[in-house]
C-alpha cells in the first residue's frame, strides 16, 4: 500500500497515524520526546489532535502531513 | 502600554520571526527589542531531527506572546486546518488568519477570510484577520466575531509603506473602538511612525528588520519609531494648512522702516 507523507509517496510503517509519526521521527534520528509534543498532524486535509493519532487508521492513497513549529511572518 | 484583548503587552511593535540570518540573531533581536507579540508558523520539517526544537526552546525561554499564522493558505479549508494545528502546537487560541487570493501580490481574499473567520471564532479562536482596508469586509469580520482587525499597509515583503493612507484612515475612523494592527508592507521606521500617527494600536512587520543590514539595530529603530508615532497620536497632531502661518507672533514686532 502506498500513502503520502508530506507530499512524498512511501510505504506506511504502521497502521495508525501514531505509529507513522513515531517511525517518521525515528527515521530522522529524532529521539527527543519533546519533538513528539512539538509536531502537529493532519490526515487527508483534516487536523488530527495528538490524543487521536492512535485512533486514526491509514488507508491506501491517504495523505499525511507531519508539521513542525517554524519561524513565520 | 498596550492592552490587547485583556492582555498587557510590552510593546506596540509586533515582529515576524522569519528570514533572519540565524536563530541566534533572531533571539538577540527579540531579547533586545522586546516586541509585544511575535508571529510563528507551521511547516513541513526539513530532513534530520526536528530542526524547530531550537526555535521552540527559544520561544519557551523568551515567553513573548505568540501569534501563529496561516501563511500561504489559499482556501478556507487550508486556513482552518492550519489554525487548528497551530493552536495545538503553540498552545494559543490566537491566529493570524491569512487567506490569500493573488499569488503575485499576496492580497487577502476577503470573502474566504470572512468564511474562515466565522468557522474559527465559533471554535473559540481569537482571530487576527490579515485584510485589506476594505470597510465592508471589516464590517463582516466584526460581525463574524473578530475582536481585532489587521489591515495591510502594502503587499507582504514589498516594503512600500502605507500605499493607501486615506483608506486606512477611513478604516481607523469607522471602527474607533476596535484594536487595529497594521500588518505587512512596512519598509522603514518612518512608515511605522506614520501608521501609529494615524491611530493604529500596533504594527507588525518582519522583512524590514530581518533582511536589513543589522536586524538588531533595525528592530530598535522600529521600536523607537512606533513609540514616537504613538506619542504623537496621543498628543494630538495639528491639522495641515494650505498656506503659511508665522510661528512667531506678528504682535510686538518692531517697526524699522
Amino acid at each position: 500500500m502506498q500513502i503520502y507523507i508530506n507530499g512524498r509517496p512511501c510505504q506506511p510503517a504502521g497502521e495508525t497515524l501514531a505509529e507513522i509519526v513515531e517511525h517518521f521521527l525515528i527515521e530522522r534520528g529524532d529521539l527527543d520526546p519533546r519533538s513528539r509534543m512539538a509536531i502537529g498532524t493532519a490526515h487527508n486535509g483534516v487536523f488530527v489532535p495528538r490524543g487521536q493519532r492512535r485512533l486514526c487508521r491509514v488507508a491506501p492513497g491517504d495523505r499525511i502531513e507531519i508539521l513542525a513549529p517554524m519561524q513565520g511572518g | 502600554m498596550l492592552t490587547l484583548l485583556g492582555e498587557p503587552l510590552a510593546s506596540r511593535l509586533f515582529l515576524g520571526t522569519a528570514r533572519f540570518p540565524s536563530i541566534e540573531l533572531l533571539s538577540k533581536t527579540l531579547i533586545t527589542a522586546r516586541p509585544g507579540m511575535i508571529t510563528v508558523s507551521v511547516r513541513r520539517p526539513t530532513p534530520g531531527p526536528i530542526p524547530a526544537r531550537g526555535f521552540a526552546d527559544m520561544l519557551e525561554v523568551l515567553a513573548i506572546p505568540l501569534l501563529p499564522n496561516t501563511a500561504g493558505c489559499h482556501t478556507v479549508q487550508e486556513a482552518v486546518t492550519t489554525a487548528r494545528l497551530a493552536r495545538e502546537m503553540f498552545g494559543t487560541a490566537r491566529i493570524k488568519l491569512e487567506v490569500i487570493g493573488s499569488r503575485r501580490w499576496l492580497e487577502p481574499d476577503g470573502v474566504g477570510l470572512v468564511d474562515a473567520a466565522g468557522i474559527l471564532v465559533q471554535e473559540g479562536f481569537e482571530v487576527f484577520p490579515y485584510m485589506t482596508e476594505d470597510l465592508a469586509i471589516a464590517e463582516r469580520l466584526l460581525r463574524a466575531g473578530c475582536r481585532v482587525l489587521m489591515p495591510w499597509a502594502a503587499p507582504i515583503g514589498s516594503g512600500r509603506g502605507l500605499e493607501n493612507p486615506t483608506g486606512l484612515m477611513r478604516l481607523r475612523e469607522a471602527f474607533p473602538a476596535i484594536p487595529m494592527i497594521l500588518d505587512a508592507g512596512l519598509g522603514r521606521p518612518s512608515h511605522a511612525a506614520a501608521a501609529m500617527e494615524l491611530g493604529f494600536d500596533a504594527v507588525l512587520l518582519n522583512t524590514a528588520v530581518a533582511e536589513s543590514g543589522d536586524p538588531l539595530r533595525m528592530a530598535l529603530a522600529f521600536a523607537s519609531a512606533v513609540e514616537a508615532g504613538r506619542l504623537a497620536f496621543e498628543a494630538g497632531l495639528v491639522a495641515p494648512r494650505h498656506a503659511a502661518r508665522a510661528s512667531t507672533p506678528e504682535e510686538g514686532k518692531a517697526a524699522f522702516g
